[in-house]
C-alpha cells in the first residue's frame, strides 16, 4: 500500500494535480463561481428583499449605457487613473534618479521616504482629509501664517479641485513604491555603460534620456500595469474623502457602482456595471500586455 | 568650472533630498502630533503647533480609561476599535498563512511541473489579480447574507483569500523558476519525489520570498476596506479599516481620536514595512519582471 502511495507520488503529473488542487477549489468556488454568477445577474432584475431574479435580457446594460451619470464617471475615472500614474510615474523617476545617486545619508533618505506607504491607505485618507480641513487643517493654517492666503482655501468643496486633491493624496502614499521598483531597476545600469557614455559626452540630461531611460522602460511599464489595475479600482480614499462628491465631481466608477448596488439596491444594474469596468480592465490589459511583449 | 559644477550638483541633491524628507515625513508626523493635542487646541484656528501635550488618548484607546475633556462617545468607539485590531491582526494572519501554504506549492507546479491545465490554471490564477474587487462583492453579497454569514472573521478570510493567493502565486512562480534546475534534479536522482525535491530543494531556497510574499500579503489584507464595509457591520467582527473612520461625535468627526487611531493602524505596517524593506522590494519586482 505504502509502496503504491509512494509510486505514485513519484509521479509528476498526480504530484502537480495535488499541490494545485486547492488553488483549483478556490479558484473554482471563489472566483469562476461568483463570476459566471454576475454574469446571469447582470442579465436579471433581482428583487433586493427575496433575492429572487427575473430574466430581462442586455436591460442592465442599454440602461447603464445610456446613463449620462454612467459616462460622466467613467471619464473622471480616467481622469484619476492617467492623472495620478503621470504624476506618479513622473516624479517616481525623478525620485529614483535622486536614490540612485551617491550622498551622506542616502540610506536615512530611502528608508524615510518609504513611510508614506506604511500608512494604511484609510488612515491617509483620514490624514488628509484632516490636514486639508478649511478652518482647522494645518495646510490651511500654514497658508494663512504666511499671508499666501487670507481665508482658509475649501479643498473639498470644488469638484476638480477636490478630484486633484484625491489624486495628491492617493500620490503621497503610492510614490514610495513606484519608486523603490524603478530604484530597483536603475541598479541594474552597470557602472561601464554609463562611463561609456560620460567618455562619448553625453551630458546629465543625455545620460538619463538614452541610457537611464530605456533601460528601466519594461519596470516603467510593469509599474504602469499595476498601477492602472489599482487607480481604476480606487474606492476607499473616496469613500473616506468625499463619498462621491462634491456635485459627484469624485464619482469613481467602483463608487458609482456601489452606490448603485447599496443605495438603489438595484443588484442586476450593479453587476452589469461590474462586468463592464472588467471588461475595459481587460480590454486595458491586454493593450499594456501587448506593448510588455514588443519590449522583450 | 569642473568643480564648480560638481559643488552645484551636490547642493541639487541635497536640496532634493530634503525635499523629499520633508513630503515624505510631515503628514506622519502631523498625525501623531494631532494625536497628543488637547481637544481644545486642535480646534483652535490660531495655534500651529500643540502648546500642551496629552496622552490621554491613547490612554483611553488602548484601555479604554475614561477621560475628561474627550468626546462621550470616545470609549465605546475605542472599544469597538481594539476589537477591530485584534479582527484585523487574525483575518490578516490567518488570510497570509492560509495563501502562502496553498499557493506556494501550486506556484511549484505551475513553475517546475508538467501536467494538463497548467497553463489554463494559472491563467485563471493570474486572472483574479486584474479583477476589481466591486465585480464580486454582488454574487459573495447574495451568498454570504443568504446563508448568514454576514460579521463572521472566516467570511473575511474567505473573500480575501482569493485575492492575496492570487498574488502570492503571482509572485511565487518567479521565485522558483529562478532557482536553477539542477538542484533538484540533483535531488531526484538521489532518489527524491517531487514532492521531496520540492519541499527539501525548493522550498529552503525559497526562503527570502516567502518573506516578501507574507509581508506584502499580509500589508494587503491589513488594508483591505471594501469587503470589510460590507461583510463585517456588527461593532464586534469590524475591522481596523471600517473602525478608523468611526470616531465622532453627532457634530462631526473627532479629529483627535481619528488621528489617535491612525497612528495605532500605522504602527504593524510601518514595523513590517521598515524591517524587510529590502524583501519587500523584491517582492514587489520579481513577481513583475520575469515572466
Amino acid at each position: 500500500m505504502l509502496k503504491k502511495w509512494n509510486q505514485s507520488m513519484g509521479n509528476e503529473k498526480s504530484t502537480a494535480y495535488l499541490m494545485v488542487f486547492p488553488t483549483a477549489v478556490i479558484i473554482t468556488l471563489l472566483g469562476i463561481g461568483p463570476i459566471l454568477y454576475v454574469v446571469w445577474l447582470s442579465l436579471c432584475k433581482v428583487n433586493p428583499v427575496t433575492m429572487e431574479t427575473e430574466f430581462a435580457g442586455l436591460q442592465n446594460y442599454t440602461e447603464t449605457l445610456s446613463n449620462p451619470g454612467f459616462w460622466q464617471s467613467m471619464g473622471i475615472t480616467f481622469y484619476f487613473t492617467i492623472v495620478s500614474i503621470a504624476l506618479q510615474l513622473f516624479l517616481g523617476v525623478c525620485v529614483a534618479l535622486l536614490l540612485n545617486q551617491d550622498f551622506r545619508g542616502r540610506w536615512l533618505v530611502r528608508t524615510l521616504c518609504i513611510l508614506p506607504w506604511a500608512v494604511p491607505t484609510l488612515v491617509n485618507a483620514n490624514l488628509w482629509k484632516w490636514m486639508l480641513n478649511t478652518s482647522y487643517g494645518i495646510i490651511n493654517k500654514l497658508l494663512i501664517a504666511f499671508h499666501i492666503v487670507d481665508e482658509g482655501i475649501f479643498w473639498l468643496g470644488d469638484p476638480k479641485l477636490t478630484l486633484n486633491c484625491v489624486i495628491l493624496v492617493d500620490t503621497w502614499r503610492m510614490l514610495p513604491m513606484v519608486t523603490l521598483m524603478l530604484l530597483a531597476a536603475l541598479q541594474t545600469v552597470s557602472k561601464s555603460t554609463l562611463e561609456a557614455a560620460t567618455m562619448d559626452g553625453a551630458g546629465a540630461v543625455r545620460r538619463v534620456l538614452s541610457v537611464y531611460l530605456p533601460s528601466i522602460k519594461p519596470m516603467l511599464l510593469v509599474v504602469l500595469v499595476l498601477r492602472t489595475i489599482q487607480a481604476f479600482r480606487v474606492f476607499d480614499i473616496i469613500f473616506t474623502m468625499t463619498k462621491g462628491g462634491p456635485d459627484n465631481g469624485t464619482m469613481v466608477i467602483s463608487f458609482y457602482t456601489y452606490y448603485e448596488i447599496y443605495n438603489y439596491l438595484n443588484y442586476g444594474k450593479g453587476a452589469a456595471i461590474a462586468l463592464i469596468i472588467l471588461a475595459a480592465m481587460l480590454i486595458l490589459s491586454l493593450i499594456y500586455m501587448q506593448l510588455l511583449k514588443e519590449k522583450d | 568650472m569642473y568643480k564648480k559644477k560638481k559643488k552645484l550638483k551636490r547642493a541639487g541633491i541635497y536640496i532634493g533630498a530634503v525635499i523629499l524628507v520633508v513630503w515624505s515625513v510631515l503628514p506622519v508626523l502631523w498625525m501623531f502630533l494631532s494625536s497628543i493635542t488637547p481637544s481644545n487646541e486642535i480646534i483652535d484656528a490660531s495655534i500651529l503647533l500643540p502648546k500642551h501635550v496629552t496622552l490621554d488618548r491613547y490612554k483611553m484607546i488602548l484601555w479604554g480609561e475614561q477621560i475628561e475633556g474627550v468626546n462621550r462617545n470616545a470609549a465605546a468607539q475605542s472599544a469597538v476599535f481594539r476589537q477591530a485590531m485584534v479582527n484585523s491582526t487574525i483575518v490578516a494572519v490567518v488570510t497570509t498563512g492560509v495563501s502562502i501554504l496553498i499557493g506556494a506549492s501550486s506556484s511549484y507546479a505551475f513553475a517546475r511541473l508538467r501536467f494538463k491545465g497548467n497553463g489554463t490554471l494559472r491563467f485563471s490564477a493570474l486572472f483574479f489579480q486584474l479583477l476589481p474587487p466591486i465585480s464580486l462583492l454582488i454574487p459573495y453579497y447574495i451568498v454570504v447574507s443568504k446563508s448568514g454569514m454576514l460579521d463572521k472573521l472566516s467570511t473575511l478570510i474567505l473573500v480575501n483569500a482569493n485575492f492575496v493567493l492570487a498574488y502570492v502565486i503571482w509572485v511565487m512562480s518567479n521565485f522558483f523558476k529562478a532557482i536553477p534546475k539542477d538542484l533538484e534534479n540533483a535531488a531526484r536522482i538521489d532518489g527524491c519525489t517531487w514532492m521531496q525535491a520540492y519541499i527539501k530543494v525548493a522550498l529552503p531556497n525559497t526562503l527570502p520570498g516567502f518573506v516578501a510574499v507574507g509581508a506584502l500579503a499580509f500589508l494587503m489584507c491589513w488594508d483591505e476596506f471594501m469587503f470589510a464595509l460590507v461583510f463585517a457591520q456588527s461593532d464586534k467582527a469590524k475591522m481596523i479599516t471600517v473602525a478608523v473612520s468611526e470616531f465622532g461625535t453627532k457634530y462631526g468627526i473627532d479629529y483627535g481620536m481619528t488621528m489617535t487611531a491612525g497612528v495605532m493602524a500605522t504602527i504593524i505596517p510601518m514595523i513590517l514595512v521598515l524591517f524587510f524593506q529590502k524583501y519587500i522590494v523584491s517582492g514587489l519586482t520579481s513577481g513583475a519582471v520575469k515572466e
